[in-house]
């Protein structure tokens, strides 16, 4: 916890594709308030196109998302191999002499495997996903956070949906430092007359 | 009767904002409780969970709990606090792993008993009204909205206890009061349930005349048991003493002091006011005159940051001396305070939204100080019909700011030279809306509706 000489450090954690205004501002508040801010988003792309303060102290839980191993699976099995055995299945027919008349047919196929791969990855795998999205980050996020040395850290803060999960087991951990998911200013930044 | 008459008829009030809440309609709830146990019933009222007032929404008032009549019982149903609950260590296994999953089953679940986020304070309140009605029975109950599954509540509470219900719509339900239009879609779960609680009920009261007309309109099999309760002011709570003369004319030479109070939200003409007063103020009888702001700005903590450019402050709500209008913020006030406030006032300033069925509270207590008043907002307003006849009221008609700082200046001239025969006219004119004078045919109503015989009535003060 903090002390009087000692400068009050907050956790953030930010776990959708991006930090949303809402979390730039309440960041980019508690760094002007003299606040030292660690933050956490899910990868490496989150923070592209965002303005954050320098002072703020980023950390990703991931380099890359898409390469988590159940999206690299899903994108193999739906998109790729399928893909690459009709690609197989053309570059015969479309060059062999007696297939050649099946080659709009695999053509066809081709097209309609890809529809049927997209249909599965946005109404299946995707909504799937973004549920079991949080606990995968919980999962591996959970030593980015802990390099936050989170046991001096004055409150964690579970920013945005996503990020509840890992902030809730982080609230478990450490029973002594406060995690709320209310972007609250009020201890931080001097209070505007009423 | 006496107060130890077991045979008192006994009302369940289901009043959401109660003391220490300081939300804007808890004056009638309380004022409404006084009024019954002061003419002799029993009352107990359900109100809303102390760590909700404290915690939550922040908005409490302490001192108004000791206006509460002693013989009144309060008891707070629980209220599932689950979307405002914020630490993650009073989360379950459930909502903590899987927040969306969580935050759905319980919308759900919400939705399809009552469309509106105090349904599960509404079903304790079933639940408990019906225990305490197995040990001593109710008479009555009365509902105060919103929240309106008050209603809700009442309504099964009056089935399952067979018992007459009343509600009082001391704010609007169904009928948007700045668009003039219906607030939900056709087809919406809560047309249902207004149809079944006005339907069911003994007696439905309205602020002002215009909404009980918009109601009778909805549900004509109900219009004969609709009745209108202005809200009125309390004199308990308004001590300005009609002897000590305002400031204007004791201190003829001191700038006159505009005041406003209640809480400034952002459905009501703040800039226009702003500018008209700054206008006014060029006039030398307005020279160096303030406009007061004593209240909250918004509702809830926090919510006040965007209302400052619209007052001409800056973001720490001082006075930028080169766009200053003349507007001062002076914070919030107890009710219990505010006597003093506008002892000290030599006009005031009713900002209100506009709107037919708007008659806003304040403006009771306004006229009781025997000031001045200065209306900014559109000219059809509900508020006319308790304004009108109130001889020191000044209206522009309309928002355009030239005519509204013409009111400021003819309020400002009469601040200091009405009569004190104009004064106590003025006051007299207040005195037809004391709150307790207003209830008394609501409480004639609902004791012609408990279904037992009663007691000869003898108040009891």
């Amino acid at each position: 916890m903090s002390t009087p000489d000692k400068r009050p450090r907050v956790v953030v954690l930010s776990l959708s594709y991006h930090p949303s205004r809402r979390v730039q501002n309440y960041v980019t508040d508690l760094v002007n308030a003299g606040v030292d801010v660690d933050l956490l988003v899910a990868e490496s792309t989150s923070t592209e196109d965002v303005e954050l303060d320098p002072r703020v102290n980023v950390r990703r839980v991931l380099d890359v998302e898409a390469d988590l191993p159940l999206r690299r699976i899903e994108r193999a099995m739906v998109f790729t191999l399928p893909g690459k055995v009709f690609g197989k299945a053309r570059s015969i027919t479309s060059n062999n002499r007696v297939l050649r008349p099946v080659d709009p047919a695999v053509a066809l196929a081709k097209r309609a495997q890809y529809k049927l791969s997209k249909g599965f990855h946005r109404k299946l795998f995707w909504p799937a996903f973004r549920v079991a999205r949080p606990w995968m980050l919980a999962r591996r996020g959970r030593a980015s956070a802990q390099a936050f040395d989170l046991a001096t850290a004055d409150r964690i803060v579970a920013a945005d949906s996503p990020a509840i999960p890992l902030a809730w087991r982080l609230a478990r951990r450490y029973p002594q430092v406060r995690a709320t998911t209310a972007l609250d200013r009020k201890p931080y930044v001097a209070p505007r007359p009423n | 009767m006496t107060d130890t008459d077991p045979r008192r008829p006994r009302l369940l009030y289901l009043a959401f904002y109660f003391p220490p809440s300081r939300a804007s309609g808890v004056y009638r709830a309380r004022a409404t409780a006084n009024h019954f146990a002061a003419a002799g019933w029993d009352v107990t009222v359900f109100a809303a969970p102390l760590s909700f007032l404290y915690d939550v929404i922040g908005s409490v008032d302490e001192k108004l709990v000791d206006t509460v009549d002693p013989r009144i019982t309060v008891e707070r149903p629980e209220l599932n606090l689950y979307r405002w609950e914020h630490e993650l260590r009073n989360m379950s296994w459930f909502r903590g792993m899987a927040p969306g999953p969580a935050k759905r089953f319980y919308e759900w679940r919400e939705e399809k008993q009552f469309p509106e986020q105090y349904v599960s304070w509404a079903r304790s309140a079933v639940g408990r009204a019906l225990k305490l009605h197995r040990r001593e029975k109710f008479d009555a109950v009365l509902a105060t909205g919103n929240p309106f599954a008050a209603f809700a509540a009442a309504w099964a509470i009056g089935r399952l206890a067979r018992i007459p219900y009343v509600i009082d719509y001391r704010d609007s339900w169904t009928l948007d009061l700045f668009s003039n239009e219906p607030a939900f879609p056709p087809g919406h779960p809560a047309w249902k349930w207004e149809k079944r609680v006005i339907g069911h009920s003994a007696v439905t009261v309205f602020v002002n005349n215009a909404l009980r007309e918009w109601h009778a309109k909805r549900y004509p099999q109900a219009a004969d048991r609709m009745m209108v309760v202005p809200n009125g002011w309390d004199p308990d709570l308004l001590d300005v003493d009609a002897n000590v003369p305002a400031p204007a004319v004791a201190h003829r030479h001191r700038p006159l002091q505009f005041n406003y109070l209640g809480t400034v939200t952002t459905h009501q003409p703040v800039e226009e006011m702003a500018t008209a007063f700054e206008i006014a103020r060029r006039h030398p009888d307005l020279s160096g005159a303030e406009l007061n702001i004593y209240g909250h700005l918004g509702f809830f903590q926090h919510s006040h940051a965007s209302f400052l450019p619209r007052l001409g402050l800056d973001a720490h709500g001082r006075v930028d001396p080169t766009l200053d209008t003349g507007i001062r913020l002076r914070g919030p006030v107890s009710k219990i305070e505010v006597s003093s406030v506008y002892q000290g006032s030599d006009v005031l300033v009713f900002l209100a939204a506009g709107s037919r069925y708007v008659t806003s509270g304040k403006i009771f207590e306004y006229m009781a100080t025997g000031r001045p008043i200065v209306s900014v907002h559109a000219p059809d307003i509900a508020a006319r019909e308790v304004l009108e006849g109130y001889p020191l009221w000044f209206t522009a008609d309309s928002l355009n700011v030239d005519h509204l700082a013409q009111s400021f200046i003819a309020a400002g001239k009469a601040a200091r030279d009405a009569s004190p025969e104009l004064r106590a006219m003025a006051r007299r004119h207040a005195g037809m809306f004391v709150r307790d004078t207003l209830l008394e045919p609501l409480e004639a109503r609902m004791r012609a509706a408990v279904r037992r015989l009663l007691p000869a009535v003898e108040v009891a003060s």
